[in-house]
């Protein structure tokens, strides 16, 4: 679903905010080459089982990261797919976390998640080589 | 000589006789004061006497001329025409309007990013789930309604937690 479908009739977040968000998600995406996706409402008690069904359910779960979040139960969870997983590791997506962390203790959470999207997708970035491919 | 019989007192010879005591002689003659001599001649035209709240040249000043003389020249030049004094909506204004407004820009100003962030910082409630990006093809999967996928989740994923 496009973003601005999402947004619209919803209004928890602003048009700006909105617009902020999508634009990291587009420069993250047009950075590493992956699919980012970004859910923020509520989720389970087991927030990572939860953010796993939902990366699941995505259109390419293998070349997707989720980004979710959940302010009621003051949790963040960060979904990248086997495929994904190979350019962003599992330490540069705690790192991204911890941005966006410092981002949402001081209320901050659109600003976190724009924080976040640009360093998965920088920390995604494929390496640009020399060698000329075959 | 035994001693017999009680000795006649003599009579009290008075030391001294009491002296009349003198007059009193007056060490100075009180000599009468001179009348003060004037140090100015103020009637003298040659000499230039400043009277309280006068100068020269200048025009008679009321009780805040003291004030208004530490921010505001009162003497006019010679050839100049005579200064006029500042009303007292002037002197309020100098002195009060003007500190009162520069105070109320410096406030300003220290206050314009507190007052630009202001907005920034406050948590957004969301009420309603948000799909930004590429979103699930089934859409009640956060609605409310069904939960999630029902335990099918790929493995070999990765990623990270954190909480606030």
């Amino acid at each position: 679903m496009p973003a601005g479908d999402a947004a619209d009739g919803l209004g928890s977040f602003s048009p700006s905010e909105v617009s902020r968000i999508e634009r990291a998600i587009r420069n993250a995406e047009t950075m590493s080459g992956l699919t980012f996706s970004v859910y923020v409402g509520a989720s389970e008690e087991d927030s990572r089982a939860y953010a796993a069904r939902l990366h699941a359910a995505l259109s390419d779960p293998d070349r997707s990261v989720l980004v979710m979040c959940d302010p009621g139960f003051r949790a963040l969870e960060i979904i990248s797919g086997a495929q994904a997983k190979r350019t962003l590791n599992d330490m540069e997506c705690g790192l991204a976390a911890a941005s966006m962390q410092s981002s949402f203790v001081a209320g901050d959470i659109v600003g976190g998640l724009v924080r976040g999207i640009q360093q998965l997708g920088e920390a995604a970035r494929a390496p640009r080589t020399l060698h000329l491919t075959p | 000589m035994p001693l017999s019989g009680p000795v006649p007192l003599l009579d009290p010879v008075p030391l001294l006789d009491p002296v009349p005591l003198l007059d009193p002689v007056p060490l100075l003659d009180p000599v009468p004061l001179l009348d003060p001599v004037p140090l100015l001649d103020t009637d003298s035209p040659s000499v230039d006497v400043p009277e309280a709240g006068v100068r020269a040249g200048s025009a008679n000043v009321g009780p805040v001329s003291e004030l208004l003389s530490m921010l505001v020249p009162l003497e006019t030049l010679a050839g100049r025409p005579e200064a006029t004094n500042p009303t007292v909506l002037q002197s309020l204004g100098l002195l009060i309007g003007i500190p009162a407004v520069a105070f109320a820009i410096i406030a300003l100003l220290c206050k314009a990013s507190a007052l630009a962030k202001a907005g920034r910082g406050r948590p957004t409630p969301v009420t309603d789930p948000v799909w930004l990006g590429s979103a699930p093809k089934d859409q009640e999967l956060t609605d409310g309604t069904t939960a999630p996928g029902s335990g099918e989740s790929h493995t070999g994923t990765g990623g990270a937690s954190a909480r606030w």
